[in-house]
């Protein structure tokens, strides 16, 4: 009975301290939703977290979208995030299925290769990578941004993919051949759909990564109207006046999707967070 | 028998082909450009046909920059301290999040959260917060009376380089937490039965049971998030561009500024040679003592 007694305290204390570290981790997101919905004038006055009663208006919403181009630059990570997630599913479809079963000195090469590119700092591919876009035309082109988006998951994409083809069986592959399919077939219709999960992770992780980067966005896209949103995001924080409440706006309006994945999709987002540290 | 088998080579090949080209073209050779720029006097604002080979020039020239040093010590004091901080805390959630209490999935999203949060917006939400004129933390203190001027959170330069570091911890936490919760979670859980009826106390069965549990993961996580902390870029560049006055300076905000604020390509790429140097030390270093420590 006091053992039974005991533990109960335990779990009241436990969430206690859970619901004390959520509080002061959440604080900066509540404020930003709170702000967004404030109305415009009283954003500076408010002193609360969440508008008061009548302070409540989407002002600030309509506002960042008519007044400013973050409509377009939303537009703009958009088209850029899908057609990198798009590509790099692909891109590690493929190559990923050929990493995890075939053997010898070319796979070895790229694996050896993928490894090492973990290594390399970011800046260093950076500052090449721009002068590469700027000598190809490609700078204010979105494909330019939607390569570079794609190289930079490109080796978490295949070692993601090579993991969830090495846990595919062979003996399906070779029931298939034996049966006259040819390699392409066996590869679409028998083990395509054994990897879905794999390809939803990456999907998923590519299309964040893409949608959230700023730094190569702000270098290859200069133009105002041809722009990400994480970059006009910044616009509102150049001027010498920052007006917080389009820029809550603006910042609640990027975190959406990532609350959609959070929400519906968490199984794979924890699965391509995890996946890296636990399989080295 | 011998056509199918030469047939299944030339499908991997092409399988792999791709990745390969993509990894050649979006990788390595920028890779190698970027080391070549290190060797030559390459300037953002002039001709590429004036560019000279300097040989180790911008090299000596790093070593000989004053300031470097402490934007060295910054980044690593930057790394070391978010890793420590982030595991110990990320550890202890990771815990309470193990126990079989009520809500645990809805603790788990909410703390899960900071890590899909783009960095842009997380330096506009921290700016907003810590706001010295109308941030909500400035206000709350000064109505409770525990201030009567607000705090200067990223104008003064010790002030600064705690709120880079906060705000790296609050990014890095949940990675730390989901990760070591899976380890946790593969500990048998007779292994903590058998430790409480030989009366083990909870300091002992930490000990003895769950830091030997989460070894592996603790040295994998620990050992990337501080090479990922220390290339880090956009959150200090968002938070504070390395200032006040270089105070918050790291090594990738200082290359970002000698490349593109000052222009010069070939003396940033030469620090970035440095640390990439720096970076393929730490981590073999890293694996030998946790090989070595394996092996014992």
């Amino acid at each position: 009975m006091t053992r039974k007694r005991k533990k109960t305290s335990v779990n009241i204390l436990t969430h206690m301290v859970l619901i004390a570290v959520v509080c002061v981790m959440m604080l900066p997101l509540m404020s930003m939703v709170g702000t967004a919905f404030t109305k415009h004038d009283a954003v500076a006055s408010s002193t609360t977290i969440f508008p008061a009663p009548g302070e409540w208006s989407l002002e600030n919403f309509t506002g960042v979208l008519r007044k400013t181009n973050y409509g377009k630059n939303m537009i703009v990570s958009a088209v850029v995030s899908v057609s990198a997630t798009i590509l790099g599913a692909l891109v590690s479809t493929f190559s990923g299925y050929a990493l995890s079963k075939f053997k010898g000195p070319f796979y070895t090469l790229n694996l050896s290769l993928m490894l090492l590119m973990q290594m390399f700092p970011g800046m260093l591919i950076t500052i090449p990578l721009f002068l590469m876009a700027i000598k190809l035309g490609l700078v204010n082109h979105l494909s330019g941004l939607i390569l570079v988006h794609l190289g930079g998951n490109l080796g978490f994409n295949l070692m993601m993919m090579k993991s969830f083809y090495d846990g595919t069986p062979v003996e399906i592959e070779e029931a298939g051949r034996v049966d006259g399919a040819t390699n392409f077939q066996v590869f679409v219709k028998l083990v395509l759909p054994l990897v879905k999960p794999g390809i939803a992770t990456i999907s998923i992780m590519v299309f964040l990564n893409s949608w959230n980067e700023y730094t190569m966005s702000s270098l290859l896209l200069r133009n105002n109207s041809l722009q990400t949103l994480t970059v006009g995001m910044t616009k509102f924080q150049s001027l010498d006046i920052i007006d917080w409440g389009y820029l809550m706006a603006a910042s609640t309006l990027a975190v959406i999707p990532a609350l959609f994945f959070m929400f519906f999709a968490q199984k794979y987002l924890v699965q391509g967070l995890t996946s890296g540290a636990i399989k080295g | 028998m011998k056509t199918k088998n030469r047939s299944v080579k030339w499908f991997g090949i092409w399988m792999m082909l791709p990745g390969f080209l993509m990894i050649i073209l979006l990788k390595i050779y920028p890779i190698v450009e970027g080391i070549s720029y290190s060797f030559t006097n390459r300037r953002l604002d002039r001709p590429v046909n004036s560019i000279e080979f300097t040989g180790l020039q911008n090299f000596i020239s790093v070593f000989q920059d004053k300031k470097i040093l402490g934007t060295v010590g910054f980044t690593l004091a930057y790394a070391v301290l978010i890793v420590l901080l982030s595991y110990t805390i990320g550890l202890g959630l990771a815990m309470l999040l193990n126990r079989d209490i009520k809500g645990r999935g809805i603790y788990r999203t909410l703390i899960l959260l900071p890590w899909v949060i783009s960095n842009t917006v997380t330096a506009a939400n921290f700016r907003w917060i810590l706001n010295d004129r109308y941030g909500i933390v400035n206000r709350s203190l000064i109505q409770l009376g525990i201030i009567d001027k607000p705090i200067q959170f990223f104008a003064n330069r010790d002030m600064a380089k705690v709120m880079v570091i906060s705000v790296g911890i609050w990014k890095t936490i949940p990675f730390m937490v989901i990760v070591i919760l899976a380890a946790l979670q593969s500990i048998p859980l007779e292994y903590y039965e058998a430790a409480e009826i030989d009366g083990a106390s909870f300091w002992g069965r930490f000990r003895y049971i769950t830091m030997p549990g989460i070894k592996a993961v603790t040295v994998m996580a620990t050992t990337l998030q501080f090479i990922w902390n220390f290339n880090n870029f956009e959150s200090i560049w968002l938070l504070t561009s390395g200032g006040p006055s270089d105070a918050t300076m790291t090594l990738p905000v200082k290359i970002y500024e000698e490349a593109f604020l000052k222009n010069k390509i070939g003396y940033a790429s030469a620090i970035a040679v440095v640390v990439m140097l720096f970076m393929i030390v730490f981590t073999y270093v890293r694996f030998r003592i946790s090989a070595k420590a394996n092996k014992d």
